[in-house]
């Protein structure tokens, strides 16, 4: 991306798209990819379906581009079409469900926890792999959230959208869209309350 | 700033939204009020948390998703699209959600549709209606219908009315019939219950609780009327379809009863208990051309003797139900009776009913003889059409072809719908239809 590209606004590059210019559209994929496929993954909880979800959604925003009004928000349409495709998705499948916190890592029930692992810390326990389990444990924190809940803070905190904007994508109020941030911040804390600790320590 | 003001603005302030004027403000009313503080570092803490979960790198885009952009964009060079007008006047982007929403009164229609109350409300009208499509509703002025549920009910003994009119011939009948079967309980006077059919008819409710006191007090015969009873449900449907052509032959007797006389005699003559539990469903049954004559036939048969009555028909099986060929019988055997006594017309007609109700076997054989009573009474074409309706016919038939000659004088047959071999469930003709020989429009042709 060129360095003039990466200062123009979204609304810029899809107007170039417009007038034949396919790589204008590559720099907007490539602008937005990670964010709409983290929210997108973390919606559905599947990569695949992750994959294959985020490809509809520029499919249909390439076939789409050619009513796209320019007084509205690039990112406001691609995260609701995301969304929408998130939710028909959900409709049609079952939500997978992660491994408890207590439930063994390996097959063997008699191994040890994450829970053990984070507590002994002088153990020869690979760092790294504690911090993957972690992971495991705060991705399943945000997966255990309510929809609505989940799906505000997935766009605030990776997909850096403003509350009015989220307010315009899920088609609510912008103070409820706070209520449902706040409430989903709550509840991140209490769960991985006991965590923060190894999660400093982690760095 | 109060409290409420701050917690309004801390998502704004953790996510950097706010102003900086504003958000020193709110600062400074974290930092002085314990409450806003606590509450904000719920929030830290919780982002600082959830925060933490590392990006998943996105999947580069497929091979056919960039060809299909480039596409798009050679057709977008090929015609570019027109320009917006001017850009701040043209319609925003309506988010998908926005644009699928419906008109407000309608929403709310359907979120109050959908709600919980109305799905329950909606079940319980439904089980209310199914549960009183069961139920059956009686006036208490009104008596019950004359149809319904047979199902046995138990009756003491000592409710059954000690002094009773004469039951109605058809129940007795049908007491015998089950007690011919061999599974009459002794229902004697006292506390013993006495199983009775439940009849919701105020007609039909007398029949089997007075039938068996009614023997009781005469003391010629052991109460049977709780053996009827006893009858299960399957035995009655099983007897259903003989009830049901039996109840017309019943119905047509007692219309010659009243015409000649012999009401009595004639179902005295058939002499089955089991025409008599034929009789009784006759009188269940509101649906079929004979019920009334059955209705007015079974007091009068009530005065047959029960003993005759169980000893005219030796030939029946006793455990088997009523055959069907009872009704053209009886009408054969009113018809000889006729003869005898010199009534050649009601000869002539008993015969026809037997015609009409006997098996296609049997049918020729009464015609034979309709035929001579026809030449007897003088009435030659008509005897002729009997020939060539049912003599003839049968006399063609490869299997009667040798026992019956063919007459040279044989007219052309008419068809009829008698020729189906599914006889009880054929379409049955207007008993005006069967009983006016007289009239040119009838099923025979005479």
């Amino acid at each position: 991306m060129s360095a003039e590209r990466q200062h123009d606004p979204d609304e810029v590059l899809l107007e170039r798209f417009r007038r034949g210019d396919a790589r204008a559209f590559e720099d907007l994929m490539r602008r937005h990819r990670n964010a709409l496929f983290n929210f997108i993954y973390r919606s559905v909880r599947n990569p695949a379906t992750a994959e294959e979800i985020l490809q509809d959604t520029w499919l249909r925003i390439v076939q789409g581009a050619g009513d796209f009004q320019r007084a509205s928000k690039f990112s406001t349409w691609a995260w609701t079409v995301a969304r929408n495709l998130c939710i028909d998705h959900a409709r049609k499948a079952a939500l997978r469900r992660h491994p408890s916190l207590d439930a063994p890592l390996k097959r063997d029930e008699d191994g040890p926890t994450l829970l053990d692992s984070l507590r002994d810390p002088d153990a020869s326990v690979d760092r790294a792999a504690v911090s993957r389990q972690l992971q495991g444990e705060i991705a399943a924190a945000i997966e255990a959230l309510p929809d609505d809940q989940r799906e505000v803070f997935l766009m605030r905190e990776y997909g850096c959208l403003p509350f009015k904007e989220i307010a315009e994508v899920v088609g609510a109020p912008e103070n409820t869209v706070k209520s449902r941030m706040r409430y989903a911040l709550e509840r991140l804390q209490e769960r991985l309350a006991e965590y923060e600790d190894y999660a400093k320590a982690l760095g | 700033m109060d409290c409420e003001a701050c917690t309004d603005l801390q998502l704004d302030l953790l996510y950097q939204e706010l102003a900086e004027p504003r958000a020193a403000e709110a600062q400074r009313h974290i930092d002085d009020c314990a409450d806003c503080r606590a509450a904000w570092e719920r929030l830290v803490r919780g982002r600082r948390l959830g925060g933490r979960l590392a990006p998943v790198e996105a999947p580069a885009p497929s091979a056919s998703l960039l060809a299909a952009i480039a596409a798009a964009a050679e057709k977008h060079r090929a015609a570019p699209p027109a320009p917006d007008a001017g850009g701040a006047g043209a319609a925003p982007v309506v988010p998908i959600d926005a644009a699928r929403a419906r008109p407000s009164w309608m929403r709310r229609l359907g979120e109050m549709a959908m709600r919980r109350q109305v799905a329950m409300a909606a079940v319980s009208i439904m089980a209310i209606g199914i549960g009183l499509r069961f139920v059956p509703f009686r006036s208490p002025t009104q008596p019950a219908p004359p149809v319904e549920s047979t199902a046995p009910a138990v009756i003491p003994a000592t409710e059954l009315p000690r002094a009773q009119p004469p039951p109605p011939a058809a129940e007795d009948d049908g007491s015998a019939a089950a007690a011919r079967r061999g599974r009459a309980a002794p229902a004697y006077l006292g506390s013993t219950p006495v199983v009775a059919a439940r009849q919701p008819s105020s007609h039909a409710a007398s029949t089997s609780p007075l039938a068996a006191n009614a023997r009781l007090a005469q003391g010629s015969a052991p109460a049977a009327a709780p053996a009827a009873a006893e009858e299960s449900p399957a035995d009655e449907r099983n007897n259903a379809v003989g009830g049901l052509q039996l109840q017309r032959e019943v119905g047509r007797g007692g219309g010659a009863a009243s015409a000649g006389g012999l009401g009595s005699a004639n179902l005295g003559s058939a002499g089955s208990a089991a025409r008599g539990r034929s009789a009784v469903d006759a009188l269940r049954s509101p649906v079929t051309e004979g019920t009334y004559e059955a209705q007015q036939q079974a007091p009068a048969a009530a005065n047959v003797p029960m003993q005759g009555r169980d000893s005219a028909e030796p030939d029946l099986p006793r455990d088997a139900p009523a055959p069907l060929a009872q009704g053209w019988r009886a009408h054969r055997d009113q018809g000889e009776h006729r003869r005898a006594a010199g009534d050649l017309q009601g000869a002539i007609t008993e015969y026809q009913r037997a015609i009409d109700s006997a098996p296609d076997s049997e049918r020729r054989a009464l015609a034979v003889t309709l035929e001579g009573l026809l030449r007897q009474a003088g009435r030659v074409d008509d005897a002729m059409r009997v020939r060539g309706q049912y003599v003839t016919r049968a006399a063609e038939s490869p299997a009667q072809a040798e026992s019956v000659p063919q007459s040279s004088n044989v007219r052309p047959t008419t068809p009829t719908p008698r020729s189906s071999p599914a006889r009880p469930m054929a379409p049955r003709p207007s008993r005006r239809a069967v009983t006016n020989l007289n009239d040119s429009t009838n099923q025979y042709g005479f």
